[in-house]
């Protein structure tokens, strides 16, 4: 019998989307079951709703065989169901330690009981947590491991990720894999939801894919061929990768960064000490672990964060210029959450759609270019006017990434511009910056997919600890040799 | 001209006593990511309440329960409003505080005529301060730190509980939590709507306590208005301590200092300094004290953002 079963579940948003259409979904003791589909598919709102997150508009849920109703992911915890969410649910100003706490609920265990028990939990998981410090300061990864931690406490048996690798780089992955399989032999049920196929086959042992709210296949690992069969059932077709652009970089540079030292919110050095410069139509790829300094050097070029120290030059641009950019954190930086689809495709560019001296929103202008950026990359909106918190979270990245790159300045600067899209969106923002490349833009790609680095840039600088180890030239890419220099010079790997 | 240093020292240690229980009440409250402006008109509902109790009754304990239960009704519409239907905080509290000058002031006069009378009501007894005897006897501190109203120890008493609570306990993690995020808050089991509720209930009770000083503690009357915005001083003195009860009592502390010195100055009957300008001091005092150490400080994270629960 599997631990929890949903079935017939639909729901249907206040406003009238209708996200899932009778779908049926079980997770059985000891097994990972992955859950696929397009963006949009539906894939978050169901788990949600398998996590007492949101309620079912109509359908079951059966729990060991009785049937449940669920209030609030309080009550699915207390039925053994927990859910990682793509935002985790931590509080950053707090330690680690307290994060724990806070999770407790109803355990009544004492500190040092508490400490006790999450060392036995992370040994057993290969993890290795420092429970003093604030959650601010910890990777992606590691936030990621006391979220998986503080679920064990609770004793949960099933576990819900939602696109966990995402914002992982390849040896973090691993070790993620590492944990989800100790606990598969421990007998829990795992749900991971992720848009690179290759993972799904790696770990899983059951696929479930979904398409515009419904359930098109469920499939044991077994029975699955290749990658090209999931995709094609995914998103019905084939992607063909395009053929490689022509590499004609010039010499000419467009961003001088010298000697840049930036500090992160709690005033910790985070960049120290980076130059390098970026030419016209060239692809810059920045390699390395999450929380080396990735996000400050990207939020200092971009203009959001003054540095302690350095320059940042971009040469023929007035001093008030700003780079395009697309931020890592979509939710903090990317949107603002209530506004619709349409003010946020040109919330970075207000100016330059406003007319008169009073300057006054050019409506007109705004409608175009926002229908513009929905085409582009294919956002899925209700509507132009709807708030963009009614879309799913790869649709909200779209709009992000095509609004930057339509935008049309000369330097564009984008943090893991395709972490939660689907394979044809990523495809397709793929060859969106390859072309504007040729077309004469200088792009910082900074990517924790090592592959999408290789493939796009002409460059790859490593960032470790804060500082650039090593800028290779494209005829010396080497996947091996690049991962070795992120974890070297006091980079740390989290 | 002098004045009489230990004088002060006692006198602010009494003016303190308001701000204070306002304060800590508020910083509580404010911790879980609720701003209450309204604790300025639960301070003036508690003013009014006990002196209508102790003129009708004559019974200044049954006077101040009435005080603090009427705070604490005021409050709880305060919590329905902005807790249970997630209506916007600030706009909230600043309307009930309009209700609260105007629900006074018309009550007043419903019950005492339309006309302000050359001697206007008043009660015959006030608040008396402990007495603790020989204690008040000790040299030099003895006279200063004895001999005030129980409501002053209380509020010390009140501060350092709240300290310990915040920072010591369980209740004061997740109290902290819902500050910074009541999302992540709830979905993790703990009851958000329900401690907000709680601690709102209990401020409006501690802040009614608050406001029943003015009327029968400090003066025998009560007068439109009369707590002249005491308690948005107490939100101020909540941000200068940087939401720690501990420098919160510091905070009112020295406030209450100036207020003290304030008042001295007015009784000098100087010409040249014209009332007007003293008793802008303390408030001023604020003012300066908050441009030069409240500008970094940083707030509860989620202060004063309403939360629902998605469907
Ligand atoms: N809060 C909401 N209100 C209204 N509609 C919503 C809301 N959240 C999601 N939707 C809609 O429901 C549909 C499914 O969204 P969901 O987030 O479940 O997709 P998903 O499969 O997780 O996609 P992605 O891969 O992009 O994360 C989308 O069409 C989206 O626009
Ligand atoms: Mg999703």
């Amino acid at each position: 019998m599997p631990i929890i079963e949903l079935r017939k579940i639909t729901k249907v948003y206040p406003g009238g989307i209708v996200a899932n259409r009778n779908v049926d979904f079980d997770v059985k003791e000891g097994e990972i079951h992955a859950l696929l589909g397009e963006n949009g598919a539906g894939k978050t709102t169901l788990m949600k709703i398998m996590s007492g997150g949101l309620k079912p508009t109509s359908g079951e849920i059966y729990v060991n065989g009785e049937r449940v109703n669920f209030g609030s992911p309080a009550d699915a915890l207390k039925y053994g169901i927990g859910m990682v969410h793509q935002h985790f649910a931590l509080i950053p100003s707090m330690t680690v330690l307290e994060n724990l706490r806070l999770g407790l609920f109803d355990r009544k265990l004492s500190k040092d009981q508490l400490i006790v028990e999450v060392g036995e939990l992370s040994k057993r998981l290969g993890f290795d947590l420092r429970l003093d410090v604030p959650v601010d300061a910890l990777s992606a990864g590691e936030r990621q491991r006391i979220e998986i931690i503080r679920l064990l406490l609770r004793k949960v048996r099933v576990l819900i990720f939602d696109e966990p690798t995402s914002l992982l780089c390849g040896p973090e992955i691993d070790r993620f894999f590492q944990a989800l399989k100790q606990l598969k032999s421990e007998g829990h049920g795992i749900v991971f939801i992720t848009h690179k196929i290759r993972e799904a086959l790696e770990v899983s042992d059951r696929i479930t894919v979904m398409r515009e709210g419904r359930v098109i296949a469920k499939l044991k690992r077994s029975e699955v061929m290749d990658e090209e069969q999931l995709v094609e059932l995914m998103i019905g077709e084939r992607i063909v990768p395009l053929p490689d652009r022509p590499r004609t970089p010039s010499d000419k540079p467009i961003l001088i960064v010298k000697d840049l030292v930036v500090s992160d919110d709690l005033g910790v050095e985070k960049v120290k000490g980076v130059s390098f410069d970026l030419r016209a139509g060239e692809v810059l790829g920045i390699a390395g672990v999450e929380g080396n300094g990735q996000r400050e050097l990207a939020e200092a070029i971009a203009g959001l964060r003054s540095p302690k120290s350095g320059e940042v030059v971009f040469i023929g641009e007035n001093s008030g210029f700003r780079p395009s950019y697309v931020p890592a954190d979509r939710v903090e930086l990317g949107v603002a959450m209530s506004l619709s689809v349409m003010v946020n495709s040109i919330i970075r560019s207000i100016d330059e759609n406003s007319k008169g001296r009073i300057k006054a929103l050019d409506f007109a202008k705004i409608g175009e270019f926002a229908q513009k950026v929905v085409s582009f990359l294919g956002v899925k909106a209700p509507s132009l006017g709807a708030p963009v918190k009614y879309l799913s979270g790869g649709n909200i990245q779209k709009l992000i990434v095509g609004r930057e790159i339509l935008k049309s300045t000369k330097v564009l600067i984008a943090e893991q511009p395709t972490a939660g899209l689907d394979a044809r969106s990523a495809e397709m923002v793929r060859n969106a910056l390859s072309e504007l490349a040729s077309k004469g833009v200088g792009i910082i790609l900074i990517s924790s997919d090592l592959d999408e680095i290789l493939k796009l840039s002409d460059r790859i600088a490593v960032i470790s600890g804060g500082r650039i180890v090593k800028i290779f030239e494209r005829a010396e890419f080497d996947p091996k040799l690049i991962g070795i220099h992120m974890l070297a010079a006091g980079g740390y790997m989290a | 001209m002098s004045i009489d240093i230990s004088g002060l020292i006692f006198s602010a240690i009494s003016l303190m006593t308001p701000v204070l229980l306002a304060g800590i009440a508020e910083l509580l409250v404010e911790r879980s990511g609720v701003l209450n402006l309204g604790v300025e008109g639960a301070m003036l509902i508690g003013a009014f309440a006990a002196f209508m109790g102790a003129y009708y009754y004559g019974d200044l304990g049954l006077a101040s329960f009435i005080a603090a239960l009427s705070g604490m009704v005021f409050c709880a519409l305060f919590a329905i409003l902005t807790v249970s239907l997630a209506l916007n905080q600030m706009v909230t509290g600043l309307a009930m505080n309009l209700l609260a000058i105007g629900i006074t002031s018309y009550l007043y006069r419903a019950s005492f005529g339309w006309y302000v009378s050359p001697i206007p009501p008043h009660i015959k007894e006030t608040l008396k301060p402990i007495d603790l005897g020989a204690l008040s006897e000790m040299p030099v501190v003895g006279k200063l730190i004895f001999g005030h109203l129980p409501h002053t120890y209380f509020a010390i008493i009140l501060a350092i509980f709240g300290w310990w609570l915040i920072s010591k306990t369980g209740i004061g993690l997740k109290i902290r939590a819902m500050g910074e995020d009541p999302q992540v808050a709830d979905s993790l089991g703990i009851n958000v709507n329900l401690t907000r509720y709680t601690l709102l209930l209990a401020e409006g009770a501690i802040a009614g306590l608050a406001g029943s000083l003015l009327s029968i503690g400090y003066y025998n009357m009560f007068l439109d208005n009369m707590t002249q915005g005491r308690g948005y001083v107490a939100i101020a003195l909540v941000i200068l301590a940087r939401w720690n009860p501990m420098l919160l009592i510091a905070a009112s502390f020295f406030f209450s200092m100036v207020d003290a010195l304030q008042l001295r100055i007015q009784a000098l009957g100087l010409t040249y300094i014209p009332p007007q300008l003293a008793l802008m001091l303390p408030y001023l005092f604020t003012i300066i004290v908050l441009l030069a150490l409240g500008r970094k400080v940083r707030g509860p994270a989620a202060l004063a953002r309403s939360y629902k629960r998605q469907r």
